[in-house]
Parts: C-alpha cells; structure tokens; sequence
C-alpha cells in the first residue's frame, strides 16, 4: 500500500507523518511518533482507553484513519502535564484522589474529561457522568475518577493555578493509615508508564498464534516448506515438536497439563496450534486458510453436563471421568442436624463464565540474552512465570528473568501464562527480541475465566434462629485445562456456608474439564459463586422465622472465640459483627425508604418497585493450607538512597504503595525517602503472586520485618544503647553520604556509607552498604481428609447493603446505592482500600446483572458488557478495622473480598423489590421478567 | 490480516461520484462502523476507500418547506446541539443523546447509522414512524427514496453500490407527535435489546390519525408493525386501546434469541413500552 503524508499538530506541535491512510490514528500515534501514552484496549471503539481529543472533541484515536486526522489538531495525554515530568492539574488530582489505579484507562478518562471541562467548565456529576460514559474502567468503579473531575472543576473554577488536592506527605513513622498516592502513580497520569505492549526494542520480530477454530478436534500439520517459500519474510514457524523443553505447563506441579502449543489435538476454541515469527507486514500477509492444516472435528464436552455424562470422552487420560480434583470439608452430622431442624431451606444456583476484561490485552517481548531469556511482560505472578518460562524452554530457572510491566489490570487473569510461552521459545529459537500483543478477541479467547458453576446448597436453623447445618455441592467448569481448578475445588469447601457458625456441615466440590476455555483464577477462586447461595439461604431462613435478615446473620455471624467450620477457631479481627452493626442503621432507613416508595406507587405511572438487600462475606488471606512466603529486601545504599526491592506485584491493586508505607514505618524514614525496585525476578527476592489477597498481608509481613531488621542494623552501626522502636525511639536521617542517628536523649552518631563493604543483595547492581531482609509465610497446617485444620491465618470479613429499584415489566435492574462494610484489620491506605471496594463492587455488579461470557460468541467488549460509569451506583464505604495481632500493623486484605458481598446483595434487593430470587446468573432482563412471570402465573 | 485499503479525499460531490462510479468504494463517514469491521474482519476489506468527511454538501441542519432536513454527515453531537431538532423533532435529539457515548456522538452520522442498516441502528425507527425520505445521488443523478422502502433485507438497502446517501428529510405535518424508547441492559455505550419510536397525528374528534409503530432490534430489519398500527389508526390512548395495542404488536412480531436477548423477551418488551407510551401520551 502506498503510504503518503498526512500532517496535523499533535501537542501543539506541527507534525508530518508518512503513514497508510487508513492505519488507525491510534497506531500513528504509539508507533510512530512514539506517544505510548494513548492506549489500546479492543480497537473497536467499546473500550475508550485511545481516547485522544481532536479537533476539540474527543475522539477514539483507533476508529479514526490517518486520512482523517489530515490537517486536525490533536492532543494526547502526553500534552496535559504541566511541563515535562509534572502532572497538570487534572492528573494531579487523578493522583490525589487515587483515580488511576492501573492506570491503563487513565489517559482516556484523562483526555475525555479535559474535553469536557473545557467545553463547559461548569460540568455537574451528571455531565461528568455522560462525558466519560465512553471510557471503561475495570478497577475503579469510576467512582473516585468522577470526584477527581469534580474537585478539577471547583478548582478552575475558583482559578487555582496549579494542583487541585494537597498531596499527602506524612513525616517518619506516619505513613501506615495515611492517604499517601500511589508510589507507581505519577507515570500513570503522566502516561509515561509502560505497559506490556509499550516496548518495542528496535529489530523486534512479531509472532502470532494460529488457534483452534474447534472445540475439540485432531489436526494434522502438512509440509510447510511452501508456506515458507511463498513467504520468505518468515523467520520461524513453531510447532509443538519445537517446544524446547517440556510442552506441559500449569500452576500446580501434579496439574501440568496445558500444552504452549497443541500437540495433534485441541480442547478449546482458541487454542494456539502453531506459531508464525516474522515482521508483522509478513504475517499481515498470511491467511489462516494458507495453513495447511487438516482437521478432524471431534464432538465437543461442551459443559457439565456432557463432561459428566457416562458416555462422556475422557479429555485427559489422567482423569477418567473428567473430574479433575474433589474438595471436601466435614464437620458433625449434617443429616441428623438438617433433620432435627426447625426450618430448612434449599437452593439451586447456576453462574457462568465470567470474563476479567482487563482493559490492557496480554503483552510483552521475550529477548535472548546469551543462555538466559529475559520477558519484558504484563503479569501477576513473576516468580511462578518464571519457572514455568524455564519448564518450556527447559533451561534452569535461574536463567529466564521476568521484568514486570506496569500491569494493566490482571484480577486472577494474568496469573496464568499469556503471551509468554510463544515470544520466549521464538525469542529463544531466532535470537531475536520477539514481541505479542493479543487483539481483544484473542484475549477473550484465549485467557482464562472465572468457573461457571452449578451449586446445590441446604441450610437448616432452630427455633431460635441460630444456625444448626449446611450441605453443599459445587461443580465447576474448570475448561480444557487444570490451570487454577485445584484452587477453587479447595478453597470454596472451606468458605461455602459463609461466615457464619453451623454445628454440622457438608461440602463437597468438583472440578470438571470441558472442551471451553481454561477456568482459572478470578478475585474470589470459587467464593463468589458459593456465597449467592449462602446469602440467599440465609434470607430464606430468616424470612421463615420472621426475623430482620441482618439481625439474623448477626445472630449467627463468626467472631472472636468462633470455631469455623475446618476446626479452626478464630482468636481475633473477626470483624463480621462490627460491620453488620455499622450497616444496622442504614439498613433500617433504606428499608424504610423502600416500603414508602412501594406503597406510595400504587397509582398511575410506571411502577417501579424499589428492594434493598444484604450480603456478607469471609475470605481466607492467603493460599489455602500451604506455604506461600515472601521474602523482602531492603537496602541502604553507598549513596544514602533507601531501597525497597520487592518482587510483590503492583496491578493496580495499590500493593507497592502499601509495602513502601509499611517498611517506611517499620525503618522509621518518611515514605517519600523509600524507592522501589519491583517484580524484576533478577533484582527482587520472590514475594510470591498477587494473588489471593495476599500482598498486604504476607508481604506486608515480609517488608515490616525486612525494614525493622534494616533498622536493627543502623542502630547497631550507631552504637545505640537501646536499639527498640516506639514513639521515643531513636531517629534516622540520611545526608548525603551518611546516616544520622538521633537519640532520644539527643545523642547523635553518624555512619559514613563510603567507609562501609558493598553487601550483598538479590540485586547485584545495587550497591548496598546495609541490607536487612525479611521473609513471612502465614502459619497454616494441611486440611485432613475432612477439610478440617488451619487453611489460613487469618481472615477477611465483610458485608454489604444494595439498594436497586426494579422494572417489573422489562424487568430491568438499576443498583441506586450500595453501602459496604469490610474489616480490613488497618487501613494501610485508606484510599486504596476505598479504591478496591469500589472496584470490587462494579466487578460485583457486573456479574451480578450482566456479564456472560460465551465462548465463541462474546469475545469483544461490546457483546461482553461490563459496567459503565452509568451503571455504578452511590457507594459509601465503612472500614472496620479489627486488628489482626499478626498483620503488619493490624492489616489483612481487601482486593478480593469487595466484591463477594456485592451480587448476593443486589439479588436479594431484587428479591425484596419484586418477590423473585434469581438463581441463574446473571439476572439480565430477560431472565427477571421471565421470573416474574413465572410467579404471578404460579 | 489483509493490507490496509486505499483512500481517496475528495471536497465535492462530483469528485466523489465519479470515485463511486469508476469501481468498488467504500465510503466512509464518521468511521464508527467501517473501522470496527475492518478490526474484526467481518467481511472482504474494501481496495479502496472513500472519505466523506470533506465534503461540505453533505452536512447542515435545515428547515425546508415544511420538512427538517439533516445531511448525511451530521453527526449525533451535532443532532443533540442543534436548536432546530429540538424544536421541531425532539425525538431526534432525545434518540442521539442514547447512541454510544460522546466519543462515537462526536463522530458517527446520521448517514452512516442510515447506509450501515444494522437492525439495532437506533435512528432507523424514528425515519419509519416520521415517513422520513432519504435523498440519495450518484452519477446518474438524485432519487428520493421512502425511508419505508429503504430497508430491504439484513443489512440491505436500496441505495445502490455509486450512489451516497446525500441528506434525510423529515416531513413535519402539523399536530404530529413522535416518541422515542430504549431498552439495554446496560445504562451506557448500550446496544438496544429494543428500540421503538411511535409517532401519531391527533386532530382531537376523529381520534388518531397515521399511526406509526416502528421497531428496531426485533426483525432483520428496522420494521413497522403494520397491524398494531392498523388497531390504534383512530382510536384514543385509552387503557383498552394500549392492552389491545400491545397484544397484537407481541403476536406480530417474529424477533430472533442471540447473545444479546431472547425472543420473547423482545416481544414481551415491545409491548410493554407501546403500552407506556400509549399510557403517557394518553395522561392515565
Ligand atoms: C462503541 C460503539 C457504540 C455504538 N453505539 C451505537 C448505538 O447506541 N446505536 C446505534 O445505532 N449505533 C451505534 N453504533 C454504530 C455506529 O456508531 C452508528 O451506526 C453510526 O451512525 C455510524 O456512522 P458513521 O458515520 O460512523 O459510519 P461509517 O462507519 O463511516 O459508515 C457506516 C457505513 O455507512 C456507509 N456510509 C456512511 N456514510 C454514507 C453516505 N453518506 N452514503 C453512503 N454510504 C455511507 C459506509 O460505507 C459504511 O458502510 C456504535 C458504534 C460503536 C463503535
Ligand atoms: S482501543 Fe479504541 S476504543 Fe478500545
Ligand atoms: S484504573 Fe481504570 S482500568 Fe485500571
């Protein structure tokens, strides 16, 4: 194609590019003129995170061709800073607000919203609302975003110059509890951080994965030599027999069982084949259909049902039968109990494949250097990457390294491999840097989901109201392959009945293989889909016994002195009934409002009917009854720099913040003189996956021991008598080439750095002078036979109220207010735990009322809907914070247990509103009024 | 992955119907729709490309003898703006204020919505119920062609393969109405499960006059539901009318299940938001 010159001024600069008229503004704009901070999530105009402002207007950069943006003129977030490296306002107050979590969908909010103040600098919540009605955001729940545009506005409107927050800047010791932004948060709103597909060395090759059109067929690869002689620009072509090293991967060493490439059969559509390497015009040029592949369809195990069926084929010789993992938990006589019960009630729930919709696709570039490889690439789990990169090309660990990109959200999703197995066997096998980003549809394809399930669960209580037993069965697709089925099998015995006491319980699980996508981890492995059973019972129950449903879970709610339902018994920071209080009032008025509204709307007029309900929740932190450790380092180097090297993960999540506030604390320096060094599997000692809402917990552990034993050391340096911490504790400083130590009694003693030996870290170009280290595993024993033991240390709790207004005739569903309390132990950071309940709840919200991922069929984001900012309701948050002794300063985790509570709270407002309890999820339209209908005909 | 297709710029309409008439092109307006199918591939990739966006005669809002005419290049953000819509046919900004967001208000158009013929494009009931007529052009010369004629079968249209879309007039007989509904499962950037617009004339003694009940998202096609049209042609918004109404629009329609909906419950929706308009128009 002929390329020509299209001109148009781009940051106020005048700028000429020759470029294919209809490439896409959005790939002119990143790959030409190198402005990576414009963003690419689906390039179909679902997902906003290319929005550039264009002619004054926003546009999405990916739906305009070059031809059109000829003699326009366009900004980029590149140009909203204030000067080079300093944040404008708008972006400052995305930092002060914590409105950017991951970030990738900063700089499209960004530019839509200085359209829109520009346009009508007087923009109320609801104009903020539709302005940025086209942006996703799959983090946030926009909720602190729209309050960062707001606060933008009062400013300008008010003309202050500069930023519109004041930054949070505690002194020494202050940090833990304080609002301090995101560490990792200027380049985000700068948009200068970069993500999985923003690195692009030069000589950098592409490959490109053929997939499986067939659920479950035999394929046979003819001759390729005339693919290669019709196109010479093909460096390699890869097949399974390729493979270096072992081509079976998977998260748990008995479950490797996932090919890099399929070996003469595929399980699931979208599984990749074979690999083309070459420069992306040639594979551009290549057809599927030039393939020569021949294809055997097979009849498809298309889910539970066809899995379980006895004439079902078995999909791994390894698991006759297709169950791949049984759980089970234990505890009494569950049928006396149910038998001897005042009131029982059963429920059949039904969820499905829920899709993690992480606004950036899977990406990142693999490079050989000499025998090692190195993955510049977009994940959770750098330590696990690593092992398995080193499985597949069969080279010792120690060999690959894995450098995190910024992440540009993951959820559970980028814990499994993405693109890394295909760019490092061809980065290893041509020598040459090769990259892979996956379009959306090949990300929704290919990455895996959350478990549909089908549950079967019976609760039964006294007279009194108090508990008495729960059975419960699961079955969970877990797809073509065992990736974090093991996980999820384990994990939803221990929490099915909920956190409350029973004396007998029952609950059994099943992971089963399908031929549909891999089922892997998604916030919650398993605990989401458990609980709208749970919580529906438990209004069920109490709506027998006429008893308020949140006086009832209280009744029945686990706390300090409980025995759970694995043995365990909770000595501390269960804080289910303080939450469940502080919600009391709320839910009395809410109640109140509804049942007003409901009688007064007996007349004319649509009548909407409004309904409020509650769910709670408990999570165990951490990996269920096995070690998960971490280990931190922190380092004082020659310089007088301080160093957190810290291979936890940030994906938005807030995590290296937390870590930088705690070990701030526990050194005794103010947060701002800690730098970090993250995730770099060479610099970093292994702090294990961020994962399990864990990071804070375990390895907040980890950097508050790493620090104190920092700290230990420089008092030692010093000389200092009484080397203890506490408010009258000796202060540190640090001057330029030398620590000074201040003693209460106002001593001082200097350590020179330059006269101390370099000391050895993980990081061998660190040139530390004082190191101190720190590893945390949470104290848990294996589950027995009947699940009983200690799965974790502790535990996260919570609940939430949802107040929604139903059309009964289209039976459309509207969330008006959702009020969550969590326990969280601390608040590290009150911001991001804010951050994450809001987040949680849009994710909650989601998958309560509209997503369903259907292989195949759904694979972009407009058929696979996820909120907007118009579908989030008012979200007030109440932390409790109920110490755990063993937390680094009292905190546990947040991340996954917002969103537990979330969907049963919003099925039993249904229920409340219109009568109808929705058991298939999720409750669409079509699926409420059908239900509706049902019963007024029954 | 095929290569990218070539573009011609043109300013005029000559210059654009003599591109039209010398081969396959495919023009391009806002892009909101080409660009998405080239992304997914959905069908064959055009060589060449004709870009609209130059050219001035396709854009403006105007009044003309009686009838509000929109170029085909007007775009939803220009339709929400403009003063003359909303005095003269609100539904018009009422509906462009539903489509996407503000990213693809600023950029789709009218004509685009027109000549891409989805059956969720959600302009496309309020021309059936308004009998809008879509001018059309092309080296042969200009026709006007009856928006009820327009649509032929699943994304088929009359407009033949050198002819662009040049303006859309909407006729505005007095004392005539139009309503407009929406029904997603989303509250934002939501594709239509239904789309409905109903527009009548009322002179006050001889009841409603000219009904018109258009429908998106429930046929291959925009349609309109001839029958339930036929039962409301000189009856008032009474109760008894809208049950009537909305028992034989869920008889008349054969709408299809996909990822997006079910067939009943489009049907059952349907109804029931005829029935609601019926109920507002009728003040019960
Ligand atoms: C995220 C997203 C959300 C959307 N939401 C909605 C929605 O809510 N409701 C809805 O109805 N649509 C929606 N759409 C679809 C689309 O935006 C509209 O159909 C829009 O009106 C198309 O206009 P355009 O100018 O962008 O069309 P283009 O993409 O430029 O063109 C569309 C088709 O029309 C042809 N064409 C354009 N102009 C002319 C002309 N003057 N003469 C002849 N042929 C012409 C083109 O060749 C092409 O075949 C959405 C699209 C996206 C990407
Ligand atoms: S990348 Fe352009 S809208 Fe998603
Ligand atoms: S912060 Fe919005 S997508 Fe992550």
């Amino acid at each position: 194609m002929t390329a020509v010159d299209i001109a148009f001024e781009v940051n106020g600069r005048q700028t000429t590019v020759h470029v294919e008229p209809m490439r896409r503004l959005s790939d002119v704009l990143r790959d030409e003129l190198g402005l990576f901070g414009t963003k690419v999530g689906c390039e179909a105009g679902d997902c906003g995170a290319c929005t550039v402002r264009l002619g004054g207007r926003q546009v999405e950069s990916c739906l305009v061709p070059a031809a059109q943006a000829n003699g326009t003129t366009i900004q980029t977030v590149e140009g909203l800073a204030a000067r080079d490296g300093v944040a404008g306002d708008l972006q400052a107050a995305f930092l002060d607000h914590g409105a950017a979590q991951c970030g990738i969908c900063t700089p499209g909010m960004l530019m839509a919203a200085e359209t829109l103040l520009a346009a009508d600098p007087n923009a109320d919540d609801a104009a903020i609302r539709d302005g940025i009605g086209g942006v996703l955001c799959r983090c946030t729940g926009y909720v602190k975003i729209v309050e960062a545009i707001a606060a933008t506005r009062d400013a300008r409107l008010v003309g202050a110059a500069t930023g519109v927050g004041s930054p949070v800047v505690p002194v020494a010791g202050a940090a833990v509890g304080s609002r301090i932004a995101k560490v990792d948060g200027l380049p985000r709103v700068l948009g200068t951080a970069r993500y999985g597909a923003d690195h692009r060395p030069d000589d950098v090759l592409a490959v490109r994965a053929i997939r499986s059109p067939h659920a479950r067929a035999r394929f046979e690869i003819g001759d390729l030599a005339p693919l290669r002689s019709r196109h010479p620009g093909l460096v390699d072509i890869i097949t399974a027999a390729d493979v270096p090293g072992q081509n079976r991967y998977g998260i748990y060493a008995t479950g490797k069982d996932q090919p890099a490439l399929a070996d003469g059969v595929v399980r699931h559509p979208g599984e990749a084949i074979l690999a083309l390497v070459a420069d992306e015009a040639t594979l551009a040029a290549i057809a599927d259909s030039d393939l020569p592949i021949t294809w055997e369809p097979l009849p498809p195990v298309r889910g539970l049902d066809d899995a379980l069926a006895a004439e079902a084929p078995t999909l791994h010789d390894a698991s006759p039968g297709n169950v791949l993992i049984r759980g089970r938990l234990a505890r009494g006589d569950v049928d006396a109990a149910l038998v001897a019960s005042h009131a029982t009630a059963t429920i059949d729930v039904e969820t499905t494949f829920v899709e993690h919709a992480y606004i950036e696709p899977e990406a990142g570039v693999a490079r050989r250097v000499g025998d090692r490889i190195e993955l510049t690439v977009s994940t959770q789990a750098p330590y696990m990457d690593r092992d398995e990169v080193a499985l597949i090309l069969g080279i010792p660990p120690a060999d690959v390294r894995i450098i995190p990109t910024a992440c540009g959200g993951g959820f559970g999703g980028k814990l499994d491999l993405g693109v890394h197995a295909l760019i490092a066997i061809a980065a290893w096998r041509t020598g040459r840097p090769v990259q892979a980003v996956w379009t959306r549809p090949e990300s929704m394809a290919a990455s895996p989901k959350r478990h549909p399930s089908r549950i079967r669960a019976t609760a039964g209580v006294d007279a009194d109201g108090r508990l008495t037993a729960y059975r419960f069965h699961g079955d969970f697709d877990t797809g073509a392959y065992a990736s974090w089925g093991p996980t999820v099998a384990n994990r939803v015995p221990v929490h099915a009945m909920g956190p409350y006491g029973f004396d007998a319980v029952l609950a059994t699980t099943r992971a089963v293989y399908t031929n549909n996508p891999p089922a892997g981890a998604f916030r919650g492995f398993g605990v989401p889909q458990a609980s709208i059973a749970h919580e529906a019972l438990m209004d069920d129950l109490a709506a027998q016994l006429q008893i308020d449903a949140l006086e009832f879970r209280l009744t029945n709610a686990l706390r300090a002195g409980s025995t759970t339902a694995s043995g365990q018994r909770l000595d501390a920071s269960a804080g289910l009934p303080a939450c469940l209080e502080a919600l009391r009032p709320h839910w009395q008025r809410l109640r109140a409002e509804a049942a007003a509204h409901n009688a007064g709307a007996g007349g004319s007029g649509v009548r909407v009917r409004r309904g409020v309900g509650i769910g709670a929740m408990w999570y165990g932190i951490g990996n269920t009854s096995m070690s998960n450790p971490s280990t931190i380092e922190m380092g004082v180097t020659d310089d007088a720099r301080v160093v957190l090297f810290c291979g936890a993960v940030d994906i938005g999540q807030g995590a290296s913040t937390v870590l930088v506030q705690i070990a701030a604390d526990a050194l005794g320096v103010p947060a701002g003189v800690v730098e970090l060094v993250s995730g770099d599997t060479d610099r970093t000692a292994d702090a294990g996956k961020s994962s399990a809402s864990r990071q804070t917990f375990v390895s907040g552990n980890a950097a508050r021991l790493a620090a104190a034993d920092l700290r230990r050391q420089i008092l030692l340096l010093a000389e200092v008598a009484d080397p203890t911490t506490g408010a009258d504790a000796a202060a540190i400083t640090f001057e330029e080439g030398r620590i000074v130590v201040t003693e209460p009694g106002g001593r001082t003693s200097e350590i020179d750095l330059a006269e101390l030996p370099l000391v050895p870290v993980r990081d061998v170009s660190a040139a530390c002078v004082i190191a101190g280290r720190g590893t945390f595993d949470p104290r848990t024993t294996p589950l027995d036979a009947d699940g009983q033991g200690v799965p974790y240390q502790t535990y996260a709790f919570g609940a939430q109220l949802a107040d929604v207004e139903v059309d009964p005739e289209l039976g459309t569903v509207k969330v008006r207010r959702i009020v969550a309390a969590h326990d969280v132990g601390r608040a590290i950071n009150p911001t991001q735990v804010e951050g994450q309940i809001h987040g949680g709840i849009a994710q909650g919200l989601g998958f309560a009322l509209m997503e369903a991922y259907v292989p195949g069929r759904t694979e972009n984001l407009h058929d696979y809907l996820i909120p907007t900012v118009g579908d989030m309701p008012e979200i007030e948050c109440l932390l409790i914070e109920d110490p755990e002794p063993s937390g680094p300063y009292g905190a546990k985790g947040v991340g996954e247990p917002a969103l537990i509570p979330t969907a049963p709270a919003i099925l039993g407002a249904i229920h409340d509103a219109v009568g109808v309890r929705i058991t298939q999820l999720p409750a669409t339209p079509d699926r409420v009024r059908a239900a509706i209908l049902a019963r007024a005909g029954a | 992955m095929p290569a990218e297709p070539q573009i011609d710029v043109p300013r005029h309409l000559f210059e654009a119907y003599e591109r039209l008439a010398a081969g396959p092109t495919r023009p391009i307006a806002g892009g909101t729709d080409v660009m998405v199918a080239i992304t997914g591939e959905l069908a064959p990739i055009p060589e060449r490309m004709l870009d609209l966006s130059r050219i001035d005669a396709l854009r403006g809002i105007q009044l003309e003898a009686g009838s509000l005419v929109l170029g085909a290049r007007t775009t939803y953000t220009e339709i929400r703006r403009s003063a003359l819509c909303r005095e003269h046919l609100p539904v018009l900004v009422e509906a462009a204020a539903t489509i996407g967001a503000a990213q693809i208000q600023n950029r789709g158009t009218l004509g685009g919505n027109i000549a891409n013929a989805s059956p969720a494009g959600d302009m496309l009931p309020i021309l059936l119920a308004t009998d809008a007529a879509i001018l059309v052009g092309g080296q042969r010369g200009e026709r006007e062609i009856p928006a009820k004629d327009f649509f032929i079968a699943y994304r088929k249209t009359a407009l033949a393969p050198d002819e662009l879309i040049l303006h859309v007039r909407f006729p505005l007989p007095p004392g005539r109405e139009v309503r407009f509904r929406k029904v997603g499962t989303r509250r934002a950037q939501a594709i239509s499960k239904v789309v409905m617009a109903l527009a009548w004339e009322d002179f006050g003694s001889t009841g409603w006059q000219n009904v018109r009940v258009a429908l998106g998202s429930v046929a291959a096609t925009p349609i309109r539901a001839r029958k339930t049209e036929l039962i409301l042609e000189g009856a008032r918004p009474t109760p008894e009318a809208a049950d009537l109404a909305a028992e034989i629009l869920v008889r008349e329609l054969n709408p299809i299940d996909d990822v997006r909906s079910t067939a009943d419950y489009r049907r059952m929706v349907s109804a029931r938001i005829l029935h609601r308009l019926l109920r507002e128009a009728g003040g019960w």
